[in-house]
């Protein structure tokens, strides 16, 4: 199994989505620099990141196992070194993702425009908050991708769905992640949080599923 | 150098065996066509042979290791089916590669130098290209990937005649340099005949004959003449097809022809002549199915 094979797959496939992604959070920092005086922004801006990092996750999820897996398939037929590699790149976008979180904490503190526990760089917690997040968005995609990809009507709906959520209840989902993200982040023992342990327990039950199907795939 | 063993490959959907008992060795350097009506289940024939796809009985063997998921000598098959296609946004330049990576024997100055001839431009996305370049492109890529074993789905199917000719003349000489085999369905069997040594004739996911290029030219010849002098001189030949315009009679007979019998329907003034492959086909094609199989 060579997953190294199966990756430089993903690399050629992302490269520009992801430089293009990082342009656009560098693009919402400098927005946020200046429109940081005006305190309604600064809330929409919080409830525009967090979408867009939920949104674009599952978007990458989704496509690895609706396209992707058939571009890769058809041309080499490794189902696992896929699989794997596409794990791997689940970890790749997770890294990415806590690097522009970082991003976002380190310039909102170092220029001082918004100060939001969303984005504290300085403690471990936010990291593993997010990075769980992302991990079961990315299973959820990658699950549907495989499973439903067929019903087209299905993915556009999911999207829809999720940006109606984040335009009428953004505020409300907002609040909710810092309500969760406060509750463990001033509760020392984070790491044995249950919604914590429950969003990883599913992320592997959906990842154990797909690898599952993946094996006995016919492309 | 590779070999290719099928074994008695069979592929069933809900009870119903579409692929029958697929028996058949492809041997080393030697270049096959596969032809077969649409619904003759000829691409997942290939599915099948190249381990894309498991067989339900039965098994393929490339170099005497069964193929089906075995990562280390997939690397000597490269299978381009009608199904290959790239994530749009990938740049040619980049799926060349990709294909490096995934192929040992990767000749890129080869695969630049054809889409250079094909007028494919490597920094367009493969997203870009129309339906005829995108052809012309996934058969360059399985030339160029000089896998031991290059399986193409009816290679350049959407270009048009004359980059068909060009890519085949292409295929013909790179194989003269870097013999290797070749599995290929194809619907152009006619353009292909040059290049190819043996041609398997699939029904029905069934095999049901085998020929020699060479020999397909001698086993079956066409004569043509006046329809009631053509008539009283094939008493006791084998006919396999019959054409009829106006006054002139046009039969495929299935047997060697010896000097003598030449010499008498030349007598006679009928003609002799090649019987194109696709018509070889149709005609047993007829013939099964009058028979019922």
């Amino acid at each position: 199994m060579n997953v190294i094979k199966s990756l430089k797959f993903h690399f050629y496939t992302y490269k520009i989505p992801y430089l293009l992604f990082f342009l656009f959070n560098l693009f919402i920092i400098g927005i946020s620099y200046f429109l940081s005086s005006i305190t309604e922004i600064r809330k929409y801006l919080l409830i525009f990141i967090s979408s867009s990092t939920i949104i674009y996750t599952f978007i990458i999820g989704y496509y690895e196992y609706s396209v992707l897996n058939k571009c890769y398939l058809n041309i080499k037929a490794n189902r696992l070194s896929y699989y794997f590699s596409s794990l791997i790149m689940s970890f790749i976008n997770i890294i990415i993702h806590l690097l522009i979180i970082f991003m976002y904490g380190y310039l909102y503190y170092r220029y001082n425009f918004i100060e939001t526990i969303l984005f504290d760089h300085t403690h471990i917690s936010i990291y593993i908050i997010y990075a769980i997040t992302f991990f079961i968005i990315f299973a959820l995609g990658s699950f549907i991708g495989l499973f439903f990809s067929k019903i087209k009507l299905l993915i556009r709906v999911v999207i829809l769905l999720l940006i109606v959520a984040f335009i009428f209840f953004g505020s409300d989902i907002t609040e909710f992640i810092y309500k969760l993200i406060n509750s463990i982040y001033m509760n020392n023992n984070y790491i044995i949080s249950k919604p914590l342990i429950f969003s990883f327990t599913i992320s592997l039950i959906l990842e154990l599923i797909i690898y599952l199907k993946v094996k006995e795939l016919n492309i | 150098m590779s070999v290719l063993v099928c074994e008695n490959l069979s592929k069933r959907i809900n009870k119903n065996e579409y692929i029958r008992n697929f028996n058949y060795n492809f041997l080393d350097n030697q270049i096959y066509a596969i032809v077969g009506k649409s619904d003759s289940y000829k691409e997942e024939i290939l599915d099948l042979i190249t381990g894309k796809i498991n067989a339900d009985d039965g098994k393929v063997y490339l170099d005497g290791q069964a193929l089906f998921n075995n990562n280390f000598i997939s690397e000597r098959l490269c299978y381009i089916s009608r199904n290959t296609t790239f994530p749009g946004n990938i740049k040619i330049k980049s799926i060349f590669k990709l294909m490096a990576t995934l192929y040992p024997k990767w000749d890129n100055a080869y695969a630049f130098e054809l889409i250079e001839n094909f007028q494919i431009n490597p920094r367009s996305t493969y997203s870009s290209l129309k339906s005829n370049k995108r052809t012309l492109l996934l058969g360059i890529l399985g030339l160029a990937s000089r896998a031991n074993i290059t399986v193409f789905d009816n290679p350049v199917g959407h270009a048009d005649v004359k980059d068909r000719y060009e890519y085949f003349k292409f295929l013909y000489s790179h194989h003269e340099r870097y013999p290797r085999t070749m599995i290929m369905t194809t619907d152009y069997i006619d353009e292909l005949d040059y290049i190819v040594n043996n041609i398997l004739f699939i029904d029905k996911g069934r095999l049901f004959e085998t020929y020699k290029t060479e020999d397909i030219k001698d086993d079956f010849r066409y004569l043509s003449g006046k329809t009631e002098v053509l008539k009283s001189l094939i008493n006791g030949i084998k006919v396999i097809g019959v054409e009829e315009r106006g006054k002139t009679l046009t039969i495929c007979i299935r047997q060697k022809l010896k000097k003598d019998d030449i010499r008498k329907f030349q007598k006679y003034l009928i003609e002799i002549f090649d019987v194109p492959i696709q018509k070889v086909f149709i005609y047993l094609i007829n013939l099964r199915e009058v028979k019922g199989i």
